[in-house]
């Protein structure tokens, strides 16, 4: 059965109409997009370190953000919502892909390509850090999540984020130059 | 180096890169998700949750108020005037606001607006609109950003609200019928109508798994038309509350529409009138609450019971200069 506040004797009526409510929420989703936007695909990417593919899993993550906006806008971090979801339409696209064809290195070759504006050790060494630490600090530094937050997305214990940001800055701290140390 | 430092080194990294992608692309690619997964639904045969809102989308949504309830005898949403009795109320309080023929202060409309969303959690917040004279529209969340938006010159009007507004200066003393038509065609581009929308909705239908879509009567064509009178109506009380004028011109178009009934109340201590509209094709309602005596919205309460929603909204009306508003001075 067809929604009937909209569909009325084979009429769509409405949805001709305008409706504040529907109204509202696009705009509460347009000034979340608008705030977080930035911060979500440099979060991605220092995650993927593809700009390119960064910049579609946002997209992405954001579009089904706005699909179910209702539910997202009430997510304590929407924006640890986008992330992760990019994050993780990443891993079922590279599933897919690894189901599909041969491991032939296309990623990494990606990975080294993309390196033209993110090339310093600083942002390598986040992307080889283990991938619980790397979520970690992406969603502390660059959503400038506290430690319960980032426990609650993760969904697990405050102690175990203190554990794995304190290992993370230890290796980052690593990369620095010596002078600044 | 402390962990603070560390962090900042990192986040430095990348403080260059920025998501260029509209919005609007966003919404389209969520809309056919949204679409796709309502398809999927039907195909299954499970029911059908809510479907798509397609209604005519706008950059911004402002206008109803909502707050506390009003008090005194003539208090209860059941009570409100027979139709013509409200209307009388409209159009007298109308007539009396375009005799004000004292000059504008400023050259803005700053609308403060409170607005409580009972669905769920989230949580209470304060919205700050600046609506120049020359059709400029600002907004946001932080009144401490106010000044910075205006000075990065991130104008946010698209012309609806300059359309609502002259549609709204006509009602106040021209032609009442052509300004209900430009109130209703404010929300397109150059004012009118864009071409295929009917058969738009006949292939929207037929993707719903509608085989024969059945056009629009006359009689759902004025019920749709009430509707735009009435909510575009509703965001030029924002857009333009602060001039006298347009608060006529609205009262005058709300006083043609059906659905909109009017009664006398009290809120806060000052007489107001109490204006409900039912204009949708569900139980939705919006309860507006105006000042009966200079006609500033004071509060506006949407609910839709159907999906368990109600927006509460208050509003602080204020004409101030921009370069007051650019200088934290407000």
């Amino acid at each position: 059965m067809i929604n009937e506040r909209f569909f009325c004797g084979g009429k769509w009526i409405g949805a001709l109409m305008r409706n504040p409510l529907v109204e509202r929420d696009r705009t509460d989703f347009a000034d979340f997009y608008q705030r977080s936007r930035d911060n979500c695909l440099r979060a991605v990417l220092a995650g993927t370190g593809d700009r390119a593919l960064a910049e579609d899993l946002v997209a992405e993550a954001y579009a089904r953000a706005w699909a179910s906006w209702r539910q997202v806008s009430q997510h304590p971090a929407p924006a640890a919502w986008v992330v992760r979801t990019a994050l993780n339409i990443r891993v079922s696209w590279w599933r897919r892909r690894r189901r599909e064809v041969a491991l032939d290195g296309h990623e990494r070759a990606s990975l080294i390509e993309d390196n033209l504006d993110t090339n310093d050790a600083l942002l390598a060494a986040v992307r080889r850090l283990p991938q619980r630490q790397r979520e970690v600090v992406v969603l502390r530094i660059w959503l400038d999540l506290d430690t319960r937050s980032v426990a609650a997305v993760l969904g697990i214990s405050a102690q175990t984020v203190a554990v794995h940001l304190s290992r993370a800055t230890a290796t980052l701290r690593g990369q620095l130059a010596p002078a600044a140390r | 180096m402390n962990d603070n430092e560390v962090w900042d080194a990192v986040k430095q990294t990348l403080s260059d890169v920025q998501m260029d992608r509209p919005v609007e692309a966003i919404e389209q690619r969520g809309r056919a998700r949204r679409r796709n997964r309502q398809m999927l639904g039907l195909a299954a045969g499970g029911g059908v949750a809510a479907v798509a809102a397609l209604a005519l989308a706008l950059p911004m949504a402002t206008g109803s108020g909502t707050v506390p309830a009003p008090t005194g005898p003539d208090n209860h949403a059941g009570a409100a005037s027979a139709a013509p009795a409200g209307n009388i109320k409209l159009v007298s309080l109308a007539a009396n606001l375009t005799a004000d023929n004292a000059s504008l202060p400023g050259d803005a409309s700053l609308i403060i607006e409170k607005v409580d969303v009972r669905r769920g959690t989230v949580p209470s917040r304060t919205r700050y609109h600046l609506y120049t004279d020359s059709g400029e529209y600002y907004y946001t969340e932080a009144r401490n950003e106010l000044p910075r938006v205006i000075a990065r010159g991130e104008n946010l009007g698209n012309g609806f609200h300059t359309r609502g507004v002259a549609a709204a200066r006509n009602a106040a003393t021209g032609d009442l019928a052509e300004a209900r038509e430009q109130m209703i065609n404010s929300v397109y581009d150059e004012g009118k109508p864009p071409a295929g929308a009917e058969e738009e909705r006949m292939k929207i239908l037929r993707q719903k798994g509608v085989a024969n879509p059945s056009p629009l009567t006359d009689e759902d064509r004025e019920r749709i038309a009430a509707n735009h009178v009435w909510v575009n109506s509703v965001d030029v009380l924002s857009a333009g509350g602060g001039d006298p004028k347009v608060r006529a011109g609205v009262l005058r178009l709300a006083s043609t529409i059906p659905g909109v009934t009017v009664a006398d109340s009290t809120t806060g201590g000052q007489p107001t009138l109490t204006i409900t509209a039912k204009v949708w094709t569900d139980a939705t309602q919006q309860v507006l609450i105006i000042n009966a005596e200079n006609g500033v919205p004071i509060s506006s309460m949407m609910d839709s019971p159907e999906t368990g929603t109600s927006i509460a909204e208050t509003f602080k009306v204020s004409r101030v200069t921009v370069a007051d508003v650019k200088a934290g001075s407000f």
